[in-house]
């Protein structure tokens, strides 16, 4: 596209809206500097949500603000479109058994299951990026991934898999390592949770472990990872424990024990909070600030297995357990606020053969989870959350990505319910301009409403 | 012979000879003063090819008149002639969008635009890149960069 030239692709992104530019100034270099040096972002964002700026300075909003602004609308879309859009689901075979688990980074998916091979998958597309074949020394337990290197957790083995296509094992040393039952990485550091109570931290490039972690008397069923250096982890009795990657013991106890074991943990920076899921069916929040728990609800009658939200978003939190139901929960209150399944049989336009796509229905508060069929709520075993959407893993064949709209119904139009045409000015005119500052044309539709709060 | 069945000749750049009604010439504005200066002789027009000029001809015959109209209908069936029309190869869109831009016909160029943006709303940033054949030519610092800040997009 770029033998269009710079003024015409200028015309070309006028026509779009805010995260469709942003989209595109990330394509190639050349967009890049075009939407960057011809101001179209700022313009387009100040002519759209300009009067919900309290900015008085009439050459341009910060870029840097701007930005802040942007992230601010997108976590504002993600929301809606959890809590009050419509879904459709899309499942393709991902595996030839047994997937049960999957994480999601980049827009990029990576799936494992006990056939022996991990997929790397694309999120807008679901084709298969890239495949990895899982060593003879163990079953696949749990993996992570970051932009460079896959990390798996083999039994009583790590495996590392460079996304270049080297692979690596690391030398097992009989009885240093009791079996990992979970694992988290974070370069250049991947930790173990162990079945003998402890956390296990290696070291990537060293292939050594560097330290033991005493964190429960009963095995660690999972982990997770702070930036600032902590780890957390449940364990199979139910208690929390925390612990800073520098010392060798637990740092504090959030929770000593309960009736059931810690299924699931996730951490988010951004709150300071830590939320579990449980053996029955219980999610839970705490304050690592006050060390106390906020809330505290049974969102179904069995396990939990995966709850997640979107890095930095604040507002919702993604639950996934044995029934099979993908709920919502309120990140601050606990509040269940919205419940998916999968119709069934409404196998609607399938954009490729593959790939099957159904509409998702929203469970109202008197449906009787009996009466559906476990066809159409499969067992989540592990569930990622991104932008709008959540993969789902089910311990079968096929994977599920569960995407969320704002539904057409409470997009809201202008008052006429019209499109409307911006003053178009000649292609001539425009030329005539140097600055394509004020030069305006394309469609103004506003998508969704904002309330951006300085 | 009336004006207003004037007639002008247009020459493309592989020398085929097309002729249109003065007032849809009058449309493009590059060759507006030419026109109205009374020209007899066929314009060159070394940046066209027959083809993609028979194409915007075929256009802007449809569109005289009717884009003015406020016949519901009528609008109606220009808007569904309009996206048989437009279903082109990306070469020949282009070539389109060329081709309006250096006669300055602003409603085919709006619409010509308007529709390679289409393609591009609500698309990853893998499949842009794919539909337009742009390569990913970013340096790691500039990708990180750009990953940075914009997290949010993975993906949406």
């Amino acid at each position: 596209m770029s033998s269009l030239g710079h003024d015409v692709l200028c015309v070309v992104f006028s026509f779009l809206d805010v995260f469709d530019l942003i989209r595109c100034s990330a394509v190639c270099s050349h967009w890049n500097r075009i939407i960057h040096k011809s101001q179209l972002l700022e313009d387009l964002f100040q002519r759209k949500y300009g009067n919900a700026l309290v900015s008085p300075n009439p050459a341009g909003i910060p870029r840097r603000c701007l930005w802040e602004h942007l992230q601010d609308m997108a976590l504002a879309q993600h929301r809606r479109a959890l809590t009050g859009g419509c879904a459709t689901i899309d499942q393709w075979k991902g595996h030839s058994a047994g997937a049960s688990k999957c994480r999601m980074r980049m827009g990029l998916i990576v799936t494992g299951g006990s056939d022996r091979v991990m997929r790397l998958w694309s999120a807008g597309t679901y084709k298969c990026l890239e495949e990895y074949s899982i060593p003879d020394a163990g079953s696949l337990v749990d993996f992570d991934f970051d932009e460079n290197k896959i990390v798996g957790l083999l039994g009583a083995h790590l495996c590392i898999w460079r996304r270049t296509g080297t692979r690596s094992l690391f030398p097992s040393r009989e009885g240093s390592f009791a079996r990992g039952l979970c694992m988290s990485y974070i370069d250049p550091e991947a930790m173990v949770g162990c079945e003998d109570g402890t956390v296990r931290v290696f070291d990537m490039y060293s292939k050594k472990c560097t330290r033991i972690i005493r964190m429960h008397p009963c095995p660690v069923t999972c982990l997770t990872l702070s930036e600032e250096q902590l780890i957390f982890s449940g364990s199979s009795l139910g208690s929390i424990t925390i612990s800073g990657l520098s010392s060798d013991e637990r740092v504090a106890k959030l929770r000593s024990t309960d009736l059931t074991g810690i299924k699931t943990l996730c951490y988010n920076p951004i709150s300071n909070t830590l939320f579990a899921g449980s053996t029955a069916g219980y999610a839970s929040c705490w304050d690592l600030r006050r060390m106390a728990v906020l809330w505290e609800t049974r969102v179904s009658p069995n396990v939990v297995y995966s709850l997640g939200h979107l890095i930095k978003d604040r507002s919702s939190l993604v639950v996934g357990g044995i029934d099979g139901v993908l709920r919502v929960l309120d990140q601050n209150t606990g509040e269940v606020i919205s419940s998916y399944v999968m119709e069934e049989g409404t196998v609607s336009s399938a954009s490729s053969k593959s790939i099957s796509r159904r509409r998702g229905r929203r469970l109202l508060e008197d449906d009787h989870l009996d009466s559906i069929p476990k066809t159409a709520r499969p067992s989540i075993t592990c569930l990622a959350v991104g932008m709008n959407k959540a993969v789902t893993t089910h311990n079968g064949k096929y994977i599920r990505i569960s995407s969320h709209n704002v539904s057409k119904g409470l997009r809201p139009r202008r008052q006429d319910g019209a499109v409307v045409y911006r003053q178009v000015k000649t292609v001539q005119e425009h030329r005539e301009r140097s600055n394509h500052k004020k030069w305006t044309m394309g469609i103004c539709s506003m998508e969704y409403p904002f309330v951006i709060i300085p | 012979m009336s004006s207003k069945k004037k007639v002008i000749t247009l020459r493309s750049s592989d020398g085929e000879i097309f002729e249109v009604e003065e007032a849809v010439a009058l449309e493009w504005l590059t060759i507006k003063p030419l026109v109205e200066s009374g020209c007899t002789d066929a314009i060159p027009l070394p940046q066209v090819t027959g083809n993609i000029l028979a194409k915007v001809i075929e256009y802007c015959k449809k569109h005289i008149g009717a884009s003015e109209s406020e016949d519901r209908k009528i609008l109606y069936e220009l808007e569904s002639w309009d996206a048989d029309f437009i279903k082109v190869d990306q070469g020949t869109l282009f070539d389109l969008i060329r081709a309006a831009d250096y006669l300055t016909i602003k409603t085919l160029f709006e619409f010509t635009c308007q529709t390679v943006a289409d393609t591009i709303k609500h698309k990853t940033i893998e499949e842009v890149r794919h539909i337009f054949r742009e390569s990913n030519d970013f340096t790691p610092e500039e990708e990180k960069e750009i990953r940075g800040k914009s997290w949010w997009l993975q993906g949406l």
